[in-house]
């Protein structure tokens, strides 16, 4: 199976759940995140200890390290111009950029790199009780006063409460990623969480 | 791609197979370049090198023999593109790359196992000798029993682990027999042991 140049931007609570998943098909890896780790990470992040207060590209690229041998590139930064993200694609060249930032104007920034650059990028999204997994410019964004929504989801990616989330999510990016890899499709899922059990369901477009 | 800065004149760039190198990226040139400190790490990557245990005290950093080469802390690390640097951690056990120095080599930690509280910045003695110093900051006390061909017996009483073991050492320090229920694939030391049990008992 060939392997791929990643470039990883979130690198939180979606991002270091599917970033261990991936590294066998990985040649390359390449982490982007702004935030610092708080003590709180720990409940649902895969990360080493002993990193509060410093930078989570940093203790994510050390766990891959001590994973596997691929080379990883942690960059610190707040992604909030499409310049960056084109500076990133010609120092980088990435196959396909995977996203999981938690917040909606990166998100739709991403969303607008994808299509203009053509390369494929794979979202992860939670909120309280869905997750969805969607390819570039499929990518549905919240409308109107997001607030509450921003609240809760910042609440779901660092609560113990939610762990199950990102091990599911990171499930089904991984099979989304993989079909990507091997037959070229790009699918997507979104999955319900009630009271009833979780429901998943295949986006057919 | 990893660079020392502020050891010599230019700064060290090396490879991600960790080896020296000339062939740099212009951004991470340009990145390197544009940093004014003293002894200190600038990641582009994460070199593929073999991982290594160190204990870190103050800017001492020893390997878990104790037979100490003599290896140093950069000050600080900068993460590629931030313009302002991390403080290196200290006190720590913790596993890392040592990247060739321009005199000494560089230690790099990356994994940071269990911190380390002393009362003094420094360790004094080296080998056995020198593991026993770090106990006794620790305060464990560890009590020398019978010498025999395979090794020498001593008796340890960790209060912080509410613990007493017996633990069969080389000359050197080197486990080779205890009382606990434990087993490493890895040839461990006695300050090792004692570390490790102390934290699996505090993670209970």
């Amino acid at each position: 199976m060939r392997k791929v140049r990643a470039l990883f931007l979130g690198c939180g609570f979606l991002g270091s759940n599917l970033v261990p998943q991936v590294l066998p098909h990985l040649s390359s890896l390449v982490l982007v995140d702004r935030d610092e780790v708080e003590l709180g990470n720990y409940d649902n992040h895969l990360i080493p200890k002993g990193y509060e207060g410093r930078k989570k590209v940093m203790a994510l690229a050390s766990l891959v390290s001590l994973l596997s041998e691929v080379p990883v590139f942690p960059v610190h930064m707040n992604v909030q111009k499409m310049e960056q993200l084109m500076d990133l694609q010609s120092k980088f060249d990435p196959d396909i950029v995977i996203c999981s930032f938690d917040n909606v104007e990166s998100r739709a920034l991403v969303r607008e790199y994808s299509s203009r650059s053509g390369i494929p990028t794979l979202f992860l999204g939670v909120t309280e009780n869905y997750i969805y997994i969607d390819w570039g410019e499929n990518l549905v964004l919240p409308r109107g006063d997001i607030s509450s929504v921003l609240r809760g989801v910042r609440d779901v990616c660092s609560r113990l409460d939610f762990r199950a989330l990102g091990s599911l999510a990171s499930a089904l990016a991984y099979y989304s990623f993989r079909e990507w890899l091997m037959n070229d499709s790009e699918i997507s899922f979104i999955a319900h969480i009630s009271e009833d059990g979780i429901r998943i369901s295949r986006l057919v477009r | 791609m990893l660079a020392l800065i502020g050891y010599r004149k230019f700064p060290i760039f090396y490879s991600e197979e960790g080896r020296i190198t000339r062939r740099v990226p212009e951004y991470f040139l340009e990145y390197v370049s544009g940093i004014r400190e003293k002894e200190v790490i600038a990641i582009g990557s994460l070199p593929n090198l073999k991982l290594r245990r160190r204990v870190v005290i103050g800017d001492q950093v020893i390997n878990p023999s104790f037979e100490r080469r003599k290896e140093t802390l950069a000050k600080k690390i900068y993460v590629y593109p931030e313009k302002k640097g991390e403080e290196t951690v200290r006190n720590v056990y913790s596993i890392g790359l040592v990247l060739k120095g321009p005199r000494f080599p560089v230690f790099l930690p990356i994994l940071y196992i269990f911190p380390i509280r002393l009362s003094s910045n420094s360790i004094v003695g080296k080998g056995l000798e020198g593991m026993m110093e770090l106990l006794e900051e620790l305060g464990v006390e560890v009590t020398l029993g019978t010498k025999s061909q395979e090794g020498t017996t001593l008796e340890v009483h960790d209060p912080e682990a509410e613990s007493d073991y017996t633990v069969l050492v080389d000359d050197f320090g080197r486990v080779i027999d205890t009382s606990l229920c434990f087993h490493s694939d890895e040839s461990l030391y006695l300050f090792e042991l004692v570390l490790l049990y102390r934290n699996r008992r505090g993670s209970r």
